[in-house]
């Protein structure tokens, strides 16, 4: 099921009337029952790998509690994170890493160019890299011992496939979520309202605003490479990032004001990230979930920290102190890789996960030769080009695209005057000029709610009474674009890691 | 400070459902109120795809598979006799508009309607004979018009290429049974059918139609039979994008004065895609006889001084419609000098960048093409096939 449609709308409103009515255990049931629905609405045949994720990371949380410290606890934790990545490797990486071994071989001669065809049709289940990311991190939370193992099957399946963060995130950690799940929530008018401002919130970014930037970005990525200028590129760069932020930020929004309806209280996923002013500062307010998890499971491990943030080392790494070592770069450039190779088994994902491994590298590399904070303002005319930038190997069709384009930002002809380029004089403009509008109109209107949002009291016992008279005003202004713009016409960008 | 909170909380649920239920209000009454066709709003080559211009409901269509729920506002307008009439964005791109301004199948229909004649148009960016045939397999059982007008044009015999919306369409009943007749529709129903490999993300893609989909095609459905919920919300989507060009119109004061050559896209008409078309259009003619439609094709307007046709193949071309129009007892209607130069476009804006754009008329240019069309249509009505 996703989102936008009016069959969501349909189903949350059953859902949360009922969930209010019910006790705890029936709750429960309830959630996870609607949770399968919810998933089988995408295609039932994926509902039993889904279970056996959940069946797997569940069981191995029951042997890790019971076994004490030493190899079998080990072999538990290992045994239950390969299970993980054995689907995850099947279903979303083996057709790109046999079609990778099938080119190395042609180009060595070692076998024949059909070896590897074994007519490879595999369906990516949706959803797939966040519920086992999810799942997997519980299994090594309780290993850690950060958590307790749940025996309650019901409750655990519950918060993996919890359906509003299921398809996309915000990938969950067991600590923020089951305790909420586990308690008989107390009904307040207050979480209703923040619900459905959120749902409002996210229903409007991705319909209204990324729907109908769609198009701009999809004809300006069809274009012959040659027949774009640098503006035209960096333009297009701008475009597809401000959708895939709409994109991504509306379901976020529709993710936890779905949860908040039902009294839960989800994490942030975002923080208005093009007003980041360094690139670590960006990775701290886009997809919050996954570049946290990232840092917990994956970063730190690496820098030979064991216990993520929660030990004073893990802390300080994490902050982006403690000591400057290659082994900690080696951690970081192989983070970011990864990091790629998550979001989508291309080269292009790997091209964009080093790209802001270059970025973060540069920015420790200046912070450790000028020990002089950056000012903000000049830090964010830096940060957000570069940011923007990377979005274009994320969007290309392939490599050779992205390279392509990324080259007609330092090619001369292609600030001056494209030899293909349909462009006029002065700029040689050649992209729709709606392009252009929407790009500058989008960048004033984050940058006026930004600093908005930054004059305003960010928890709601300090808020005034005015100001929820003015959310009335988004609402009456929102509400009939909401209801003119919402269809399923477009999958949410993130579906497909 | 406290009881600042309670108040914030304790007023946010009420002020965000009036508010969301003043803007649904506001976005009935509007709609409701406001009247405006296509046709008037001139939305030029902007629109995407088959429009309906004169629809009284005042519907504006920015779907592709717009043009194929025709049958359902003819049905609203419940006139006793039909005409069908496909064509390209001809129909409804109106350069340098003004707010009077009609296109020529406002004009016609008009017409038309006092004398109790029903005209449903598709307008289609480029439309070939092929996406014609699709359209005319999937509507003709359902509209059953007296009279078929097709627009010909020379130009449109270029492309092999059919648009998605109608590629399915021609997958559906009652079309799929209707191009199964004909070679050139069991040609494209062949090429539907070819097998794809898409990437694991396009897989993802795919794979989620299913129970959403139907569930939401329901939904929508009863939601439309019972308010007129889709109907309306499309309506509302033009309004949206017809303000929004009209305050760019505004903003820039039309002060953009370069142009761009558009003749740099067009490419030379392959002999394959050629005759593709034209079996298509043979089809066409084969499905009206049999159906007992009267047909009337007129060779389109052209601006011949932009770019002239290669002049063996245009000539190709027109006898090549004579010969099936004889064959098939079509009426064949020359209006290709019916519009004078200066009465096609000069600069559109509505393109993306101001181009030249050969492709259509000013207001003058659809009141002499519809002076041009009138009569014979009347006659073609009046003699029926």
């Amino acid at each position: 099921m996703i989102f936008n449609s009016l069959t969501y709308l349909l189903f949350l409103s059953i859902v949360v009337l009922l969930y209010w009515q019910l006790p705890r255990r029936p709750r429960l049931w309830l959630l996870f029952v609607a949770s399968l629905v919810f998933y089988g609405f995408w295609d039932w045949a994926f509902v039993p790998l889904l279970l056996f994720s959940v069946l797997v990371d569940y069981t191995a949380g029951l042997c890790l509690g019971r076994i004490p410290d030493g190899w079998r606890r080990r072999a538990v934790l290992i045994s239950a994170v390969a299970a993980n990545l054995l689907v995850l490797g099947i279903f979303k990486y083996l057709i790109f890493f046999s079609a990778q071994l099938q080119g190395l071989s042609n180009a060595l001669g070692l076998f024949q160019p059909d070896s590897f065809s074994v007519g490879l049709h595999i369906i990516l289940p949706l959803g797939i890299s966040f519920y086992t990311f999810q799942s997997m991190s519980y299994t090594i939370d309780v290993w850690r011992r950060v958590t307790q193992p749940r025996r309650d099957f019901v409750l655990f399946a519950s918060y993996v496939i919890f359906f509003p963060q299921l398809i996309a995130g915000p990938i969950l950690r067991a600590g923020e979520v089951i305790w909420q799940l586990d308690r008989r929530p107390a009904f307040r008018r207050a979480d209703i309202a923040e619900g459905l401002r959120r749902v409002g919130s996210g229903l409007f970014l991705k319909c209204v605003l990324a729907d109908n930037i769609a198009p701009f970005v999809n004809a300006g990525f069809a274009r012959e490479v040659a027949s774009l200028g640098a503006l035209d590129v960096a333009t297009l760069a701008f475009l597809f990032g401000f959708q895939i932020y709409f994109d991504f930020a509306g379901y976020s929004h529709i993710a936890l004001g779905s949860a908040r309806l039902m009294g839960i209280v989800l994490p942030e996923n975002f923080a208005f990230p093009y007003l980041a002013h360094s690139p670590r500062d960006f990775w701290r307010r886009w997809h919050i979930s996954l570049g946290s998890w990232i840092r917990d499971y994956l970063y730190l491990p690496l820098c030979g920290v064991s216990g993520g943030t929660q030990s004073r080392e893990g802390l300080a790494l994490a902050a982006g102190s403690g000591p400057h070592s290659m082994r900690r770069l080696a951690a970081l450039w192989t983070t970011w890789i990864l990091m790629g190779l998550w979001h989508g088994a291309n080269w292009t994902f790997v091209v964009w996960g080093l790209w802001h491994a270059a970025l973060v590298s540069l920015q420790r590399g200046a912070n450790a030769v000028v020990n002089v904070p950056m000012p903000a303002f000049l830090g964010w005319m830096l940060t957000l080009p570069a940011a923007m930038l990377s979005w274009i190997p994320f969007r290309a069709e392939s490599l050779d695209h992205a390279l392509g384009l990324w080259s007609r930002l330092i090619t001369i002809e292609a600030w001056l005057r494209p030899p293909e380029s349909t462009g006029s004089f002065p700029l040689w403009l050649s992209l729709s000029r709606d392009s252009y509008y929407v790009v500058a109109a989008v960048m004033v209107a984050i940058l006026v709610a930004g600093l908005i949002g930054r004059g305003l009291p960010g928890q709601s016992d300090t808020r005034p009474v005015w100001l929820a008279w003015a959310e009335g005003a988004l609402a009456a202004a929102a509400t009939p674009l909401i209801v003119l713009f919402l269809r399923p016409v477009d999958q949410f960008i993130y579906f497909q890691f | 400070m406290r009881a600042a909170s309670t108040s914030f909380e304790a007023s946010l649920l009420p002020a965000l459902l009036i508010g969301a239920l003043l803007g649904v209000a506001t976005l009935t009454a509007g709609l409701m109120l406001h009247e405006r066709s296509a046709a008037e709003s001139g939305l030029g080559i902007n629109t995407t795809s088959g429009v309906t211009p004169h629809d009284t409901l005042g519907a504006f269509e920015f779907d592709s598979p717009a043009g194929l729920t025709l049958d359902r506002i003819m049905t609203t307008r419940g006139l006793p006799r039909r005409t069908l009439w496909l064509g390209a964005s001809q129909l409804y791109g109106i350069n340098d508009r003004k707010p009077k301004d009609r296109t020529v199948a406002y004009r016609v229909f008009s017409v038309l309607a006092a004398e109790g004649v029903d005209l449903g148009v598709i307008g289609l960016p480029n439309g070939t004979p092929r996406e014609h045939l699709i359209l005319l397999a999937s509507l003709a059982p359902r509209v059953e018009p007296d009279l078929l007008i097709v627009g010909a044009v020379y130009d449109d015999m270029r492309h092999p290429e059919i648009r998605p919306s109608l590629d399915m369409a021609a997958g559906q009943s009652p079309a799929r049974d209707v191009l199964a007749r004909y070679t050139a529709g069991r040609e494209i129903l062949a090429s539907r059918n070819q097998p794809e490999g898409p990437s694991t993300a396009q897989q993802t893609i795919r794979r989620k139609e299913s129970w959403t989909q139907r569930s939401e095609a329901w939904l929508t459905a009863t939601l439309e039979d019972t308010f007129g919920f889709t109907t309306a919300r499309k309506k509302g989507r033009g309004l949206v994008v017809l303000t929004l060009l009209e305050l760019r119109r505004f903003f820039e004061l039309q002060r953009f004065r370069w142009t761009r050559d558009l003749s740099n896209y067009r490419v030379q008409i392959q002999l394959e895609s050629y005759r593709g078309n034209l079996t298509a259009w043979e089809a066409m003619l084969e499905l009206a006889e049999r159906r007992g439609i009267a047909v009337l094709i007129y060779i389109a307007p052209r601006p011949a001084d932009f770019f002239p046709y290669d002049p063996e193949g245009y000539a190709a071309y027109k006898r090549d419609l004579h010969r099936l129009a004889k064959r098939y007892g079509a009426r064949l209607l020359s209006i290709e000098d019916a519009v004078p130069p200066q009465y096609w476009g000069e600069v559109d804006i509505t393109f993306g960048f101001p181009v030249r754009d050969p492709f259509h008329f000013k207001n003058a240019g659809h009141e002499l093409m519809a002076k041009a069309l009138l009569p014979e249509i009347q006659r073609a009505l009046q003699d029926g096939r």
